[in-house]
Formats: C-alpha cells, structure tokens, sequence
C-alpha cells in the first residue's frame, strides 16, 4: 500500500497499483525505494486527490496504452467511456482542478479525458460564447483581431 | 493552493528563491544520494521545477500575448522553461568540473576505482534528477523538441556534462591505466577487470544521444576507447608472437595462441561492447594467425598423417578465424586428397590380400564357398570403404567441427575413392556391382555371418538397419547408380522369388533409405515388386476359395505369385518344358483362374524360378524313413526328372529294371524337354546326393550315353534334404547379363536425351549436342564415345540428319 498526502494534509491510502498510474509516484518509488512514509503532493488539494484516486482505482486494470510514437493516431473527443464521461461531470473549478494535478501527477488518460472534455465543452461555440462559458476578459487589439482573423479564413465555412 | 501561496512569496519573479532551494537539494543528490532521500524532499524538489514552469510571472508577460509564429506555445512556460534548463547546464558543468579537480591526485588502479566509483554514483543521480525535472522534460523540452531545437532530455545533458567537462579531461590518464591493468592481466595477474568493463560502459553510454543512430551513438567508444585499447592489445601480442616463435616449435605456439585466443574472447566478451567485438578479434587474429598464416598452414598435413586429433582441431579452430579463402581453403584440398589416398590405399590393400596365395587363403575360400570369391570381395570392399570414411568423418566432427567446407571436401575424395580403385577400373561401375552384392548379404537368409553381431543388446533389426544405413553411406558416394540398381533389382527378385529375405523388413527399410537418397523414379520398380507379393498371396488363398466353389480338387499345398513383366528383371526360358500331368493339371487350373480374372494377361511360367518339395519313399529304407518317406527340397527341373522315376510315370520309361526303375540320359532328355546340359547338371545333384546310381564305372560321374537307376538303397541321417540350394546361381554370367541390360538401357536413355534436345533446338552443333546430352543425364555419366554411337543410330533411322552445310551440326527430323 501508498499512502498519498494532499496539500491539506489529508492521508490516502492506495493500493499500489492505483498509485503507480502516476509516472510521478511510479518514478519516485523507484528512484528512492518504498517505504511506509506519506507522499506529500504539495500542489493537490484533498477533494482534488480524493476526486484523482477514484478514477485511478476505476482504471488500475486498464491494459497500457497503445504506444503512438510518431503521434499517427489522430486523437478523438467523441470516445469517451461512459463511466469516465459520467466522472468528469462536475463543476467548472474542479474540473480545472483535475486537469492540473493529472498533469503535475503525470496521469496521461486523466489528462486526456480533462482536455476532451474542455474540447467538447468549446465545440459548435463562437468565441463570444466561449468567454462567456470561461468567464475571459476580451483583451485583444483591433489590430490583433483582424491579424487572427485572417490567419483563420481557411477554416471558415466549411 | 499552494501556487497561490509561491506566487504571493515571489519578489520580482520568485524564480531565484525556487533555483536556490532546488540546487540544494541536486547538490546532495550529486554527492550524498548514498544517505538516501526521502519522499517528502523528493517532491519539494519535483514541485519546485513544476512550480518554476508554471507559477512563475515574467515581467514581459502580457505586453505580447499573442505572437504570429508561435501560435501554440504558452509564453511563461517558454521563457521560464529555458531559463530554468540553463541554470540546469551551468549548475552540472560547475559540478563536473568539481569531479575533474577531485580525480587529479588519483592514478593507475585507483584513478580506475576513483572513476568506477563516480560512474556508479552519477549514474543513479542523473536518473533521479531526470524524473525531478520531469515536468520541464515533458513540456518545454519536449515541445523544443518537437519544434526541431536541438534541445536534450535532462538525462542526456547530464551525460553530455560528464563526457565534456570531466571525461575528456581525464580521458588519457584513464586509458593510461587499463592498458597498464591489462597488460597485467595478461602477464597473469588477477586484477578485477570490472573496472574495465565500466570505463568501457561510459565511453558507449556518453556517445548517447536522443537522435542518431546507433553507429553515431558509438562515436565516442569507437574513438576514444576501442581504437586505442585495439592499438595497445595488437602492440602486446606482436611482441609476443614473435618471442613465441622464436623459443619453441610451431605446435607450441598453436596450443599457446589457442590459449590466449579463449582468454581474450572471455575477457573481451566481458567488457567491450558487443558491436566492437569482431574488431577487436580481427586485430587479435591478424596479429597472431594472420602473419604467422604460411608456417600454421604447413603443420596441417604432418599432423594429419600422425592423425593428431587434439592439433588438428586447435589448427582449424585458429585458421578457422581467417578469412576463410586464405586460411581453411588450402587446408581443405591437402584434406580432400589425403582422404582419397587413404581410400585407394585401403582398396588397394585387400585387393593385394586376396591375389596373395597366402597361408588363409584355404579359409577365405571355405568362407567364400564356390563363387563366394565376389560375395567376399564385396564385403571386405565395401568394409575398408567404410573405414576410411568412418575414420575421416570423425575426424571432420570432433577436429573440424563439421565444417561445411570439409564435410564437401571428404564427399568429394569419397566419391573419388569409392569408383576408382585397385578393384574398380575406371568407367566399369564395379563398385556399384559390389555394393549391390554386399546388400544382397546384409538382406538374405543363411548369410549371418556377414551380418556382425552388433552391440550387446541390440536386436537383430537394430544391428541390419544399422548395417543398411552404412551400405546407404556408400550408395551416396556411388557413381552409376543405375548399375546398383540393375544389380539390386536383380538380387531383391531372387530374394523375395525364393522367399530368402532375411525380413520383410529389413528390404523396405532399405528401399526407403533408396528412395530418401534417389527419389521415387528409382525405387519404384522394387515397391512393384513387393506389391506383387503381397497381391500373389491373396490371389493363392483366392485361388483355394474359387477351387473348393468350383469343387475341384488340390492335390497338394500351392503356392503362386504372379509377377509383372516390367518390373522384375526375371525372363522365361527358352526351353519347352514337358510339364509333368501332376503338375500341368494344377497349373491350367490356376491359369483358367487368373485369366475369368484378368483376361488380357497372358501368364508365362517361370520354371526355373520354382521350388517344390516331394517325399520320396525308396523301397529299402529303414527306420523311420520306412515309414514317413524322406522330404525332398528340389527346383522345377528336379521335379519333372524325379517324377519320371515314380511308378506312377509306367511301363516303357525303364520301370521294370529289376535293380529298381531306370532310365537313359536320351529317355530323361526326350521326356523332359530340358536339353542336355540341363539333364546333365541335374543328374550330376542326384547323382552326388546317392539318390540315382550312374551305370558308369564310377557312379557319380554322369555320361550322356549311359542309364541312370534310382538308388533303392538310399540312406540319409536327415529326413529333410535340401537339393534346390546346392546349385549357385553362375555369377560370371549373370554378371556379364546384368551389364549388358544396363549398357541396353544406357543407350535408350542416350537416345531418349539427344531426341528430346534436338526436338526442341531443331538445329545444334556437334559438340553442342554432347555437352548437353552429358548435362541432361544424371544416374551415369554418359560416354562420349556412346553418344557419338547413338547419333549416328538415329541419322540411320533419320531421326536426324547432317546439317548440308555444316558437317559438324545436325538437324531435327520431324
């Protein structure tokens, strides 16, 4: 068993294999050994963790991932699994919340499944609905507008 | 969160206060990483590189958020990512250099252990501090990466700050020092060679590089290490070779330099790097075989007359390292010819022993028998051919390692050997004839003695297959392969026709190990002459069935086979036999049989391929003899003269003698149809067997004009005589029948080849059409002579004709 420390100092303890699907806590256990002592993870929040390990312990069986070495397989937001689409249903801020600590942890499939799911949230949107979604200040020039909007003729209409 | 809380402790950026609390913690890695470290530090560490990419604000941020050619990188990430790898670089270059100092005062043996140790040491630092920059070597690096920046993994970089900024500072005294270490080694001291083996390792791992390929990856080995480690090795063995040679003989030097070659392929095995080894042995070999090539080569034959097994093989096994034209090649020849020689001599010398009127010549004849002189021949033949290539194939597994080009260098002197020798002129196939005849032993009843006697436990069909497989060992080698088959054909008839197989077997076992070697077309005819046996008695247990259906009677056990003309080498003779009433009437009853079955075969009778066996009860005998007769065992013509002696045969064939029944020579002639020559072999049997009394003086000496009167006096201490076996078969002459069926056959096959070549070609040249007729011909090698024969056949039968205008050319005629 590991047991995992969130920045709030909440312990978790995971089976070994939950842990492991972090690259982060995989490299570190073998770099300074096991041992019963806590993993701090200064930059994950309790509900954060709680909300990292559950998804880990739905997928520690998963056989590994198909090697895309030379990023041939175009990537899909249309595939996602309906108990991972049933997961990441949750509220604007933690969803933020997991896509940085997937990505500090170093959990691929979480932070694709984060990214995808942001990806899904902007589709069919224009930019005007896309702020108002993420709650962004428009802060660009006229000039850098008309420069974007240029460089993107191609993809219009189509 | 905790970023909230570094990014409001930041002054300026905050990005000194991170570098200064993450450089302390690489410090202890790099030096104290034996103390441990613990989980909590570990992540400070990670964190503080996440946290220097991510959190941190650069003060040009937001001025320019959006540049044209960078539409996807996020700027902080950019700007802190390279600031963040260059504090990296210097931090490691300054630690090397720390390293490079400390290395100074060592030297020798402990520079190598000082620098064995800071390998081992480095090693598990770099890839600890690989996965804490973790989050830079997945972000910005990857993304230079991918941009196309020459930008290395942390890992890389940390190799690539050992090979620049200590390695090559240190490099010469290193290598200073495994040569000094191996020299030592070889003068047989015991040093730990480790060392060597990680000196070596750094020099493949510091080559590595994210991209390249493997051979620029070796550069640095390849550079710095082999090439001077190969130099230093080649210098030390020259010296040596050449003090070897001086002091001791050149078989001394063989077993020394095999020697040092199963050390050094040891050691190098031990810490050169796999893709260097066959440089390093091919220095290695040029130094100590390569130059000394010509003196090694010439200890080759002298060990093999003394048949130096243990030499042999360390001469094959150092030559063997050369390239194989120059060094093996030479060998093989002087190889191939020593084993023909030993074949011819071999031959040659139980030729002189059976030409040699020596004091066992009486046995060897006894053993032989009458005719056995060939029998005998063949097996002393066919045994001294073994020997010799049994001899050499040994020699060829345990000293040549089976080596393909020797294994082809002693086939090519057995062949040699086995069709020419003492007995086997040239161009007369007589080693075909022997082997066949040798086979005939091996497979036939009352020939025991032939077969050895294998080893204890072994059954009998173990020690005849063994026997067989080497008779198969010289089929392979056998030139005119077709004559062997003539021969065998021949013999395998008798066998099965007399019923004389040793097994069943044993004969398909050897006609399998036939076929293995020549393929089907040449055993096809014997598998037809088994089928036929097997057909013939299921044809005889019909044949009762149809006889007791048609209520006729069998006055006696009747045994038939019907064999096709095609496939047995057996002919009916020219005599007309007067068939016996006793005889005849159970023959037309087996032929009124087999033709309602077959109606288009025509049965021939084979006379003299027939046995019978009959009881004759003479008038004076006593004991039980009186009482249940004497069984003879006799052939056909034995038959038919036996039974004119029989009371049933009646009056006017001499019966009435008072000294028993008696008959002229003419009579026996005019009753039997069998010529004189026959009559007179026959009676000469009867006759020596004491069955009939010769009215002659002496009354085993048969005369055409006289009588001849059944012994009533016959006496016998075995009631079971055989007469049928005690007339050889006359070898001379079915020698002489079998070759002419094969010459017959040879110009056929000529024939078919030079039609079948001209039909396509239509017009050829002379010399063309030889060439070619000779390829085309595979079982014998086609005479020049006979094909110049044939063609001139088939411009007589105008098949072809002389081209008009080239007299050395011909045309097709269709």
């Amino acid at each position: 068993m590991v047991v995992l420390q969130s920045s709030d100092g909440k312990d978790f303890t995971v089976e070994r294999a939950v842990a492991l699907q972090s690259v982060l806590i995989k490299n570190l256990l073998e770099d300074i050994g096991e041992s019963d002592e806590a993993i701090p993870l200064p930059n994950v929040a309790g509900k954060v963790l709680e909300k990292i390990i559950e998804y880990c312990e739905h997928h520690m069986d998963d056989p590994p991932p198909i090697q895309d070495e030379f990023d041939e397989i175009p990537k899909r937001s249309d595939d996602i699994e309906p108990w991972d689409e049933n997961f990441i249903k949750v509220d604007q801020e933690l969803l933020f919340e997991i896509l940085l600590a997937s990505n500090y942890m170093d959990i691929k499939p979480l932070l694709e499944l984060g990214c995808k799911t942001v990806a899904n949230m902007i589709r069919n949107k224009s930019a005007e609905e896309i702020r108002k979604m993420f709650n962004i200040v428009d802060d660009f020039t006229e000039e850098e507008r008309e420069q974007i909007k240029k460089e993107n003729e191609w993809a219009e209409d189509h | 969160m905790s970023h909230n809380a570094a990014l409001d402790a930041a002054a300026g950026d905050g990005g000194e206060e991170i570098w200064a609390r993450l450089s302390v913690g690489l410090l202890y890695i790099l030096e104290k990483l034996d103390q441990g470290l613990d989980a909590a530090k570990y992540m400070e560490l990670y964190s503080c590189v996440y946290n220097y990419c991510t959190t941190l604000r650069s003060p040009i941020s937001g001025s320019s958020y959006y540049a044209a050619a960078d539409t996807t990188s996020n700027v902080h990430g950019v700007i802190f990512g390279r600031r963040l790898y260059l504090l990296l670089n210097a931090f490691v270059v300054e630690n090397m250099e720390k390293v490079a100092e400390r290395s100074g005062s060592f030297g020798g043996d402990d520079l190598l252990a000082f620098y064995n140790r800071e390998w081992v040491r480095f090693g598990d630092a770099a890839r600890m501090i690989h996965h804490i920059f973790g989050y830079l070597n997945r972000h910005w690096i990857q993304r230079e990466q991918d941009d196309g920046n020459s930008v290395s993994n942390v890992n890389t970089l940390m190799y690539h700050q050992w090979r620049d900024s200590f390695f090559m500072q240190v490099r010469g005294k290193l290598l200073e020092s495994v040569f000094n270490l191996m020299t030592r080694v070889r003068d047989g001291q015991v040093v730990d060679l480790t060392m060597v083996k990680s000196v070596a390792d750094s020099f493949v791992s510091l080559g590595s590089d994210e991209v390249g390929t493997t051979a620029k990856k070796m550069d640095v080995y390849n550079t710095y290490f082999l090439a001077p480690f190969v130099k230093a090795t080649v210098k030390y063995y020259a010296a040596e070779s050449e003090r070897l040679l001086q002091d001791g003989t050149i078989i001394d030097y063989i077993v020394r330099v095999a020697e040092r070659f199963k050390e050094e392929d040891e050691r190098a095995e031990l810490y050169l790097h796999e893709t260097s080894l066959s440089e390093f042995k091919h220095a290695l070999t040029m130094t100590l075989i390569g130059k000394q090539k010509t003196s090694l080569q010439a200890e080759f034959k002298p060990m093999l007359v003394a048949h130096e097994k243990g030499n042999l093989r360390r001469l094959y096994q150092l030559l063997r390292r050369l390239d194989d034209k120059d060094g093996l090649e030479p060998l093989r020849a002087i190889f191939s010819d020593h084993v023909r020689q030993a074949g011819l001599d071999a031959v040659a010398q139980i030729n002189a022993a059976a030409a040699a009127p020596a004091g066992d010549d009486a046995a060897a004849a006894a053993a032989g028998g009458s005719g056995g002189g060939m029998t005998n021949e063949a097996r002393m033949f066919v045994l001294a051919l073994l020997s010799v290539h049994d001899k050499y194939s040994e020699l060829l597994r345990e000293s040549f390692m089976d080596d393909p080009g020797f294994s082809k260098a002693l086939d090519h002197a057995c062949s040699d050997f086995v069709n020419v020798n003492a007995i086997c002129p040239a161009n007369e196939n007589k080693a075909s004839m022997l082997l066949a005849t040798y086979c005939d032993m091996l497979l036939k009843k009352g020939s025991a003695s032939v077969r050895k006697a294998g080893a204890e436990g072994a059954s009998e069909d173990d020690n005849l297959e063994e026997q067989l497989s080497q008779a198969i060992c010289v089929f392979r080698y056998i030139k005119g392969t077709d004559v062997f088959q003539k021969f065998y054909s021949r013999f395998l008839a008798r066998r099965l026709v007399f019923e004389q197989s040793v097994s069943t077997h044993g004969e398909e076992t050897m006609i399998s190990k036939l076929k293995e070697v020549s393929g089907v077309d040449f055993t096809i005819r014997l598998t037809r002459m088994f089928n036929d046996m097997t057909v013939s008695k299921d044809m005889t247990e019909e044949f009762k069935e149809y006889a007791r259906t048609n209520n006729e009677q069998i006055p006696y056990d009747f045994d038939m086979k019907v064999l096709h003309t095609v496939s047995w080498p057996l002919s009916a003779p020219d005599i007309k036999l007067e068939v016996p009433a006793a005889l005849g009437k159970m023959c037309d009853m087996y032929s009124r049989y087999y033709e309602a079955k077959h109606p288009k075969h025509k049965l021939n009778w084979l006379w003299p391929y027939c046995k019978a066996e009959i009881k004759i009860f003479f008038p004076n005998a006593t004991g039980p003899a009186a009482k249940s007769g004497y069984m003879f065992q006799v052939t056909t013509y034995q038959l038919v003269i036996l039974l004119l002696f029989n009371a049933e045969s009646g009056p006017g064939t001499g019966y009435d003698s008072a000294a028993g029944p008696t008959l002229t020579f003419a009579q026996i002639v005019a009753a039997t149809g069998l010529g004189d020559e026959i009559v007179k072999s026959e009676l000469e049997v009867f006759c020596k067997a004491r069955m009939l009394n010769s009215s002659g003086a002496n009354s085993s000496v048969v005369d055409t004009k006289g009588s001849y009167t059944l012994n009533a006096d016959f006496k016998s201490k075995r009631l079971r005589i055989n007469l049928a076996g005690t007339k050889k078969p006359e070898q001379k002459r079915e020698v002489k029948e079998t070759m002419k069926a094969v010459d017959e056959d040879r110009l056929f096959t000529i024939q078919a080849a030079i039609v079948r070549i001209m039909k396509s070609r239509k017009h050829l040249g002379h010399r063309q059409l030889i060439e070619e007729t000779i390829n085309q011909i595979k079982p014998f090698q086609a005479q020049v002579s006979s094909i110049k024969q044939t063609i001139d056949q088939l411009i007589d039968k105008s098949y072809l004709e002389r081209d008009s205008n080239d007299r050395n050319a011909y045309n097709y005629l269709a």
